[in-house]
């Protein structure tokens, strides 16, 4: 049997190759999609945890604190609550200085460490000099920062900060990993000593942040709390070191459309394996009812094609494996040029699985048809057509039909219907198109050309078209869906960062400057002091992170778009006080897709927190915007202040240049340590972020419609090998090359045409559903449909196919034999 | 050869082909790199030898601004200094060499070079022993922090050690090869000046051993006290304060009470850190190591002012080596008095400091003394400044000069004290000692033999060194030795020492060493003698303080309620005169009862010691 499975592996060496290939394939899509939320959670989470690395707790100042902190006896010596009474917990604590310097007029972070304490939190990965043996005057910079700067290992830097100058020499060179992936503006790592010099001239250690990791495994919201318990850091900010809850929100945000679409690209890759192995049936069944005829029993069929399709999906299965793992691991250097790509083994094990046991299940199809007929009907060349064949994709289209428009009309169950839609409209396509393509043969047999003729005959009475058809559409239908989710976010994204191009923040401020000094500064046109931070609001049915506009003057400053009437939401947020603008009543002003999502309704209460303090707020306004993809609250400084958040930012508007606005105010205030930089380059970091995870999906959804069209014209290839005969009968019979080849190209240009359509006729639906199904992520989006995409993709997709007989040259392989 | 055996060759050769290509570009890109690494490594090392190179020029045009750099044989031969050249070089190489092989930036390097070429540089060479301090602000401009500086000390003192005699039997052999009739006298004395170098330091290889191993273990003490000394003496506590407070700008402006502490706290990091690095196992290693070197080394290596100079600076670290873990409790403690309005009244004594009238100004400085006294006692145990008293009684019983801190700090106490009787009339004298009854007319007269004889003694050393240097005569050398009266009987104020057996001009080294052997045995005798009885004075002193009913601690926060006098008016009436000098006296009074006076005539004995 082993034998035998073998000889059938050699005789049809392309199909085998095809096969390899095509479950290869398979395992390489599906493990790209099981393992693209995780690549970018890795990603999202590198970034956000670079600062605080690997503490638990964080200590900082905060604008209403002192701007400085140490570590205290009590702090070293902390005791926290257990049930046995006090007892003392095992931390370590690696205080730090955070400021921004000047070096060759541009913006750095400067960060200082107690020495020998520089790798406490995070690795520093070197491309060149040496951390061993630090002077105190050394430090280390990012590869991009010494590009940038231009300098090496031994340069010199120059920091200032107001009339402090200090002098620093490069010692090391570090990889964009650890500290330096968030090295926006340039991150410049040292001994603290030094790099105190900036703020009290001498060798004095001063901090501004105190890490804290929990050794013993003590609960870290009780350290918290015992912590803020001590007197001289109950001002200061002290909360966990990373928020993984947002870290999570975000990459939900930027993965969800895709992973809907991913789904339906695991079930294709599964279906391509499947259609694989069908190729060519109809030679097994003849081969399976031919080894009947010598005695072969059903065991010893069963052994032979187990044996050859275990063989296959083996090998098929490991080189699957590799490019799964190489191609995903190149894609996620190139796009979000991190070196931080983790391989997941059990997603790999699980593709691979999947890959496997589909070609292995799917070999056995032809077994199970062969049982239904006799040899002599195995053998037949007829193939019996189902006079019921059409009633199935009928039913998936009124089916598809009617999930849709239960999803439009009843928007309790929006969400779910449409994953459920998503699904019927790409089944109904897959069952469906193979007979649209037969009605548009049909109509094309009218056509006098012969080749046109011929095509058309050809194409409803074969079996290879149909599957073709099918594949194409539902291929070029997903990836279509893929770049639909690109488009989403990407306009979505880069439509509210339009609406904050004039703005500049100037963070790093007193809660008690005096706002009047921004005034004379030539270029700007309003400043307001507000409240500028992450927090979440939680309420009965949902949580969620949120960014905090801590001013009533935002309402006017950013164009939303009022759902209830501004005059109303002015009204509520008003003060009653005279001499004071905004009410310091705990109300706020949410998006409407808070509405949308979760239903909530005006005069509910959420529960919002800001800076580890807690307060109930009460919605008295929906707007709209796309910032922060609708994730934010607006409240007053007024109130904020009442909970004890104090202002944190000043918010500039600048008319005219942005970027000479921020040189003003930089000038101005060059003496103070205010952190002065436009709305667009404090972005930056989450652009590039988000475009650097927008290439990726990008550049999946290429990947995923380059492997489908691959794997259509190869399937193409093999299943116009068992019609050479086909071929040369109409040769023989007379007909000249060129019309043969134009009959083939016809056949594939049909196939491309009615696939383009039904999938750009199905987009529509397809886009529609996408963006309803996002909102189970808790992800609002206005429909955004845009045409040209899908008609790029789509054409593309359609054109490659269709040229297929010239590109690979059909008319070189025909052949006058004889039979 | 069957179709799927081509089709699987051609497989196997396309991804031989890409794995290829894959490998080549990885392998090939980091040979590339490690090439690259390899000669930026090359470029950095001519660097820094050329760097090195410029610090060395500019160090011997510092010295001489008409000698050349690496001059030739032949080019020496010709020049009438070339003795001294020879010398010079041979100890800049030196220094040089322990430069180019420390862990300091070429960079940082390079700006010492353009230093030394500068006015301060060049200052810095014409005297050095006058201008040594212009070295720290030399260094500071530099930006050498403390770990460079105490880097460079710690390496230049085990070199020293380890090739000094190599240096000087170089130094010699070229000095032999650059004789010529034109330099004959300059390299003669020089020559001779080696000589005599290289007889002193003729050790054995066990002795030799026994020094670098004395040096090596006191590694870390030898660091953290040069460190300490070299941070702190480029940032004064108050300094830095007064600083932030006035500035409008930087990333303190405007400094809260609140930032102040955390300021303070932070800023007492280097004495803490100094306190942690002084444990008792260590201070041992560190007197050892600096009791070898200053009784190896001290006045034999006269052609080096700097190693001189290190020298010097070890012999007074090494009076107080044994107080400094209680000396850092007390800077510690007493930094506990800067807050916002001690900072205030620092600013404004500072700001009036040219205006005020003399005695304005010594009340007002008497003021904030009391201030940082208060601070220091209050958070201060009193076994802890007994303890101190302990540990400078017990180090006193060592060496002459360990015995100094107790006489003087004793001295000064009853000098207050005493400071309006008759000094002939002894019994008077007795009486206005703090503690009377545990002195005599014997005691007092040898603790003020011995205090004189401390000075003297010093004045009497410093001038034997700067007769090695030709910057004395032996006519002032012999003056110095008669004031120390040697040969007189205690009673008498003398030391009681037999006559010199050697004649200063002939034999000038060894009548030195005689006097200062026999001399500073025979202080060190006295001073135990007297130990018994200042260390009970001492202690009784600080009892004093916790004593209700003497009430020195009411005076103190008494005297620490006022305020500073403002400076008197420009054209002052003499009953405004005269009411001054009434509320100035009272001031005094209050300084006196309070024994704030002592502790000034501490602090103004201490910083003319450093100085």
């Amino acid at each position: 049997m082993f034998k035998l499975a073998l000889r059938n592996i050699k005789s049809k060496p392309w199909r085998t190759v095809v096969a390899v290939f095509g479950i290869a394939v398979a395992v390489a899509m599906i493990f790209a999609m099981l393992s693209f939320r995780s690549a970018v959670f890795d990603y999202i989470s590198a970034s956000e945890t670079a600062v605080a690395g690997s503490s638990d707790i964080k200590i900082a100042t905060k604008s209403s604190s002192t701007r400085i902190t140490t570590v205290t006896p009590e702090l070293d010596a902390l005791e926290v609550q257990d049930g046995n009474g006090m007892r003392a917990v095992d931390l370590s604590i690696y205080p730090s200085l955070y400021i921004y310097a000047q070096l060759a007029d541009e913006y750095v972070q400067a960060r200082g460490f107690d020495t020998g304490e520089f790798e406490a939190l995070q690795k520093l990965d070197l491309l060149s000099g040496s951390t061993s043996s630090l002077n105190t005057d050394d430090v280390i910079i990012s590869k991009s920062a010494a590009e940038h700067f231009g300098v090496d290992v031994g340069s010199p830097l120059t920091l200032s900060l107001g009339s402090n100058n200090t002098t620093v020499y490069v010692a090391a060179i570090a990889k964009n990993s650890g500290y330096f992936l968030d090295d926006s503006p340039y991150l410049i790592v040292g001994d603290v000593k030094k790099i105190s010099a900036l703020v009290i001239t001498g060798e004095t250690p001063l901090f501004n942040e105190i890490y804290v990791k929990v050794n013993d495994g003590t609960d870290v919201n009780a350290v918290i709390d015992a912590i803020k318990a001590i007197d001289y850091y109950k001002d200061m900010q002290v909360g966990l070191s990373h928020d993984y809850e947002y870290i999570d929100e975000q990459t939900t945000a930027l993965t969800a459309p895709v992973v809907l679409a991913g789904a339906a690209v695991l079930v294709l890759s599964v279906v391509i394996v499947a259609f694989i192995f069908l190729m060519g049936e109809k030679e097994k069944i003849d081969y399976i009812s031919r080894l009947r005829i010598v005695g072969a029993t059903g065991g010893q069929i069963l052994g032979v094609f187990l044996i050859e399709s275990a063989l296959i999906a083996f090998v098929g299965g490991v080189v699957g494996s590799a490019l799964a793992v190489g191609i995903f691991a190149l894609i996620i250097r190139l796009t979000l040029k991190t070196i931080v790509v983790g391989v997941n083994a059990a997603y790999l094990f699980a593709a691979a699985v999947a890959g496997i046991a589909s070609a292995v299940l799917s070999s056995l199809l032809p077994i199970i048809r062969s049982m239904r007929g006799t040899i002599r009907q195995n053998q037949s060349t007829v193939q019996k057509q189902s006079k019921f064949g059409f009633v199935p994709p009928i039913v998936l289209c009124l089916l598809a039909t009617a999930s849709v428009l239960v999803e439009c009309f009843v928007k309790a169950v929006t969400p779910y219907f449409a994953i459920v839609s998503l699904a019927l409209v790409l089944v109904a396509l897959f069952a469906a198109s193979p007979y649209v393509v037969k009605f548009v043969a049909k109509v094309a047999q009218k056509a006098s050309a012969p080749s046109v003729k011929t095509a058309a005959k050809t194409l409803p009475r074969e079996k290879r078209f149909a599957r073709s058809t099918s594949i194409l559409t539902v291929g070029v239908a997903i990836c279509v869906m893929l770049f639909m989710a690109w488009n989403v976010t990407t306009n979505v994204f880069d439509g509210y960062l339009k609406s904050v191009e004039n703005f500049t923040f100037v963070s790093n401020i007193k809660s008690n400057v005096d706002t009047d000094g921004f005034y004379d500064v030539d270029g700007v046109d309003s400043a307001t002091k507000m409240v500028w931070q992450k927090g979440s609001i939680k309420a009965e049915n949902f949580e969620k992170s949120i960014n905090l506009l801590g001013s009533g003057d935002i309402l006017d400053m950013i164009n939303f778009e009022f759902i209830t009437p501004k005059a109303t939401v002015k009204s509520a947020i008003a003060s009653q006080t005279p001499g004071q603008e905004y009410t310091d009543e705990k109300v706020c002003v949410v998006d409407i897709s808070l509405q949308k999502l979760y239903g909530v309704k005006l005069g509910d209460e959420l529960e919002l927190s800001v800076k580890d303090k807690v307060a109930k707020v009460k919605i008295v306004g929906f707007v709209h915007h796309n910032l922060f993809n609708g994730n934010y609250v607006v409240m007053s400084s007024e109130a904020l202040k009442t909970l004890g958040v104090e202002v944190d930012t000043v918010l500039i508007v600048s008319r005219g240049d942005v970027e000479k606005t921020v040189g003003n105010i930089k000038q101005k205030y060059a003496s103070q340590n205010y952190y002065v930089v436009s709305a667009l380059e404090a972005f930056k970091w989450d652009r590039d972020s988000t475009s650097a995870v927008f290439d990726l999906v990008g550049t999946l959804a290429v990947v995923v419609g380059v492997f489908i069209l691959l794997v259509s014209v190869f399937a193409a290839l093999v299943g116009r090998g068992a019609e050479e005969n086909a071929r040369t009968s109409l040769l023989a019979a007379g007909m000249s090359k060129n019309t043969l080849l134009l009959n083939e190209f016809f056949e594939h240009t049909l196939i491309a045409l009615v696939s383009f359509v039904v999938a750009f006729a199905a987009s529509v639906l397809l886009t529609m559903s996408l963006i309803h199904a996002l909102m189970l992520f808790g992800l609002y989006f206005e429909f955004t449909y845009s045409a040209w995409v899908v008609a790029v993709v789509g054409a593309v997709m359609a054109v490659l196919y269709a040229v297929v007989p010239f590109a690979l040259n059909f008319k070189h392989g025909y052949r006058l034999k004889r039979n | 050869m069957t179709k799927t055996v081509k089709i699987i060759i051609v497989i196997a050769i396309c991804v031989l082909v890409v794995a290829g290509v894959v490998l080549g570009g990885i392998f090939g890109s980091r040979a590339v790199e490690q090439k690259k690494r390899a000669e930026a490594e090359k470029q950095a090392i001519v660097k820094r030898f050329e760097v090195v190179s410029a610090v060395e020029r500019n160090f011997l045009s510092g010295i001489n601004s008409d000698w050349s750099y690496d001059l030739t044989t032949e080019e020496l031969k010709e020049l009438d200094d070339a003795g001294d050249y020879v010398v010079y070089e041979g100890w800049v190489e030196f220094f040089s060499g322990i430069l180019y092989a420390s862990p300091l930036q070429t960079a940082k390097l390079e700006k010492l070079s353009e230093a030394l070429a500068s006015e301060d540089g060049q200052k810095l060479f014409e005297e050095f022993d006058d201008n040594a301090g212009l070295l720290v602000s030399l260094l500071r401009e530099v930006e050498f922090t403390g770990a460079d500086v105490s880097t460079v000390v710690y390496t230049l003192i085990r070199s020293l050690v380890q090739d000094g005699s190599s240096v000087l039997v170089a130094m010699k052999e070229k000095l032999w090869d650059v004789k010529s009739a034109k330099n004959v006298d300059n390299v003669n004395a020089s020559i001779s000046a080696v000589e005599t170098e290289l007889n002193y330091l003729n050790f054995t290889k066990d002795e030799k051993d026994e020094i670098l191993s004395a040096v090596t273990s006191a590694e870390s003490a030898i660091k953290a006290l040069v460190k300490f000394a070299y941070t702190t003496s480029i940032d004064t506590l108050t300094d830095n304060m007064v600083n932030v407070m006035n500035s409008e700008d930087g990333a303190l402006s405007q400094i809260e009470n609140e930032e102040i502490q955390t300021v303070v706290t932070s800023m007492l990091s280097n004495v803490r850190e100094l306190k942690a690095a002084m444990t008792t196992e260590e201070i041992a290693k560190l007197n050892n190591a600096i009791r070898t070197v200053t009784d190896k080394y001290d006045g034999t290596l006269a052609t080096s002012r700097i190693v001189a100079q290190v020298l010097n600076y070890a012999k007074l670290a090494y009076v107080f080596t044994d107080s400094i873990p209680y000396m850092a409790s007390m800077v510690i403690s007493a930094a506990n008095v800067v807050n916002g309005e001690f900072l205030n009244m620092v600013k404004e004594y500072v700001e009036n400091i040219d205006v005020y009238d003399s005695r304005t100004k010594e009340v007002n400085s008497l003021i904030i003394l009391a201030r940082v006294e208060r601070a220091m006692l209050e958070n201060m145990e009193e076994s802890e400044l007994e303890g101190l008293v302990n540990v400078v009684a017990a180090q006193a019983e060592t060496d002459y000069r360990r015995a100094m801190p107790v006489v003087a700090v004793d001295a000064c106490v009853n000098l207050i004290s005493i400071a309006n009787a008759d000094v002939d009339d002894a019994d008077a004298l007795i009486d206005g000692m703090v503690h009377s009854s545990i002195w005599s007319e014997a005691l007092l007269k040898r603790e003020i033999v011995v205090a004189a004889k401390m000075v003297l003694m010093s004045v009497f050393e410093k001038t034997y060194f700067k007769y090695l240097e030709g910057e004395a005569s032996i006519a002032g050398l012999s003056q110095a030795a008669s004031m120390c009266d040697f040969t007189s009987s205690v009673e008498n104020g003398g030391l009681g020492i037999a006559q010199n057996p050697y004649d200063y001009t002939t034999d000038t080294t060894r009548w030195y060493k005689y006097y200062m052997d026999e001399g500073s045995a025979k202080v060190l005798e006295l001073a135990q003698d007297l130990l018994p009885t200042l260390k009970n004075d001492l202690t009784l002193c600080i009892e004093d303080y916790y004593q209700d009913e003497l009430q020195i601690r009411t005076n103190l926060e008494a005297f620490c309620q006022r305020e500073l006098l403002s400076p008197l008016p420009e054209g002052a009436t003499d009953d405004e005169i005269s009411a001054r000098n009434a509320l100035v006296n009272d001031y005094m009074a209050y300084a006196n009862e309070s024994r704030v006076l002592w502790v000034n005539m501490l602090v103004q004995l201490l910083s003319s010691m450093v100085k």
